[in-house]
């Protein structure tokens, strides 16, 4: 995706860009907006383009949230409508949980053809 | 020995930090060292033996010893008063709880003892809520039911309550619902904890109003090789933010977990340093060993005034 027409997300798109290409593999909507202080709904809505458009993919953590967490990964997912909405048993511990809105993390990773056309426009 | 090895002494010797024992002792005319730097046995005898009933009292009420230190933190919406608190008291608990009952375990938390102290009451439950698979024979699991214990601090001024041992909100909102079934109140409880999207407004906020430490933290790792990576401050920088390294890389990366550092004087009178770990689920915040309950208090009346906007 090359550009909005709107000064506000074309000046996002560009940082996301500069993010990429020195080599940030994995994004969050809250780390864009604490670093450059804007609206995490921006940051989130921009993401989302860009997934749209097949420059990013998203990527989704479950996080167990049962007694012996440790605050590790149990399973991922590429999209949202693959996570369980029911009780889990965590892979790595045992525990049962149900993955809820504080427990999925959503990152995003720049896909081959995002690095590609970076490569090419610098 | 002038005193029983009895549920107190057990109590003391299994909760309470050496550092204040031996300070505290070491008040006392006609103490001995040597017995003060033995070990945990001795040095409990040595303070039983030599301190005033008086500061044996605060040190058995500073370390109650809680099943473990996984805390929920609640304020109340309530009107209830002290004196209503110690009128509730009255009729629910019995002699029996003061010593402690074998209670029917049953799935509702059940109350087995209650220990009251000047502020409010600590309340302990029990209950078989839980279910562990064990591979008990070839490629088959038994579903076997196992026991959890929660410990609930009620106190005042302003009605709150602090409750160590669950894992997850709701089964700490359940146990103190109980707890006002079994005292016959109402007190409409709400748990303390930020909103969504506000974790690292609230952790920041926390932190610059305990003056604390960043001693500990699980971050994502945006840019470098890894997912997340874990970072633990060492003596040269005692807090991670202030690690060029920490500033550069991972102040505004996502946290899994952060845990902070924090100084604050007990009701024994001493400056104690203490360690609470919180991230997800939100609300729920691990003390590191054995805080003081002045120093929980604290840290709650802390948060709640942060949350509350009071």
């Amino acid at each position: 995706m090359n550009y909005y027409g709107e000064p506000k997300l074309d000046r996002l798109k560009a940082l996301i860009d500069a993010e990429v290409r020195q080599g940030i593999h994995s994004l969050r909507a809250s780390y864009l907006s604490r670093k450059y202080k804007i609206e995490p709904a921006l940051a989130q809505q921009v993401l989302s383009d860009l997934v749209a458009a097949g420059d990013l993919a998203t990527h989704y953590q479950v996080l167990c949230s049962g007694e012996k967490q440790q605050y590790d990964v149990d399973r991922e997912f590429t999209k949202r409508d693959e996570i369980p909405n029911y009780e889990l048993v965590c892979r790595r511990c045992g525990d049962r949980y149900v993955p809820n809105e504080e427990n999925i993390l959503l990152s995003f990773e720049p896909t081959e053809i995002y690095l590609e056309e970076l490569a090419q426009q610098s | 020995m002038t005193f029983e090895r009895d549920a107190r002494w057990r109590r003391i010797f299994e909760n309470v930090p050496s550092e204040p024992l031996i300070a505290l002792a070491k008040k006392c005319p006609g103490h001995s060292l040597e017995k003060l730097y033995q070990d945990q046995e001795a040095r409990v005898d040595e303070v039983l033996r030599v301190c005033d009933p008086e500061t044996i009292a605060k040190i058995y009420e500073e370390f109650p010893g809680p099943f473990n230190y996984v805390a929920w933190l609640f304020t109340s919406d309530s009107s209830l008063t002290k004196s209503d608190f110690d009128r509730a008291m009255k009729k629910a608990v019995g002699d029996e709880l003061l010593t402690g009952i074998r209670p029917k375990v049953e799935e509702k938390p059940k109350v087995y003892k209650v220990e009251s102290f000047t502020s409010g009451a600590m309340f302990r439950c029990v209950a078989s809520d839980r279910e562990e698979h064990l591979p008990v024979s070839f490629l088959e699991d038994e579903s076997i039911k196992v026991l959890s214990y929660y410990d609930a601090v009620l106190h005042f001024s302003r009605f709150e309550a602090v409750l160590f041992g669950p894992y997850s909100a709701t089964r700490a909102e359940k146990v103190l619902q109980e707890l006002d079934s079994f005292l016959g109140i109402s007190s409409r409880w709400t748990l303390l904890k930020p909103g969504t999207g506000q974790s690292r407004n609230f952790y920041k906020a926390l932190k610059k109003k305990l003056g604390g430490l960043l001693v500990e933290t699980k971050r994502h790792d945006p840019t470098g090789d890894y997912r997340t990576i874990t970072l633990e401050a060492r003596d040269k920088h005692p807090d991670l933010e202030e690690v060029p390294d920490f500033k550069k890389y991972y102040i505004d990366a996502d946290s899994d977990f952060d845990m902070l550092e924090f100084r604050c004087k007990n009701s024994l009178g001493f400056t104690e340093s203490v360690r609470v770990k919180f991230g997800r689920p939100h609300g729920r915040f691990t003390f590191g060993p054995n805080p003081s309950q002045s120093a929980i208090r604290y840290f709650q009346s802390t948060v709640s005034e942060l949350l509350r906007g009071t």
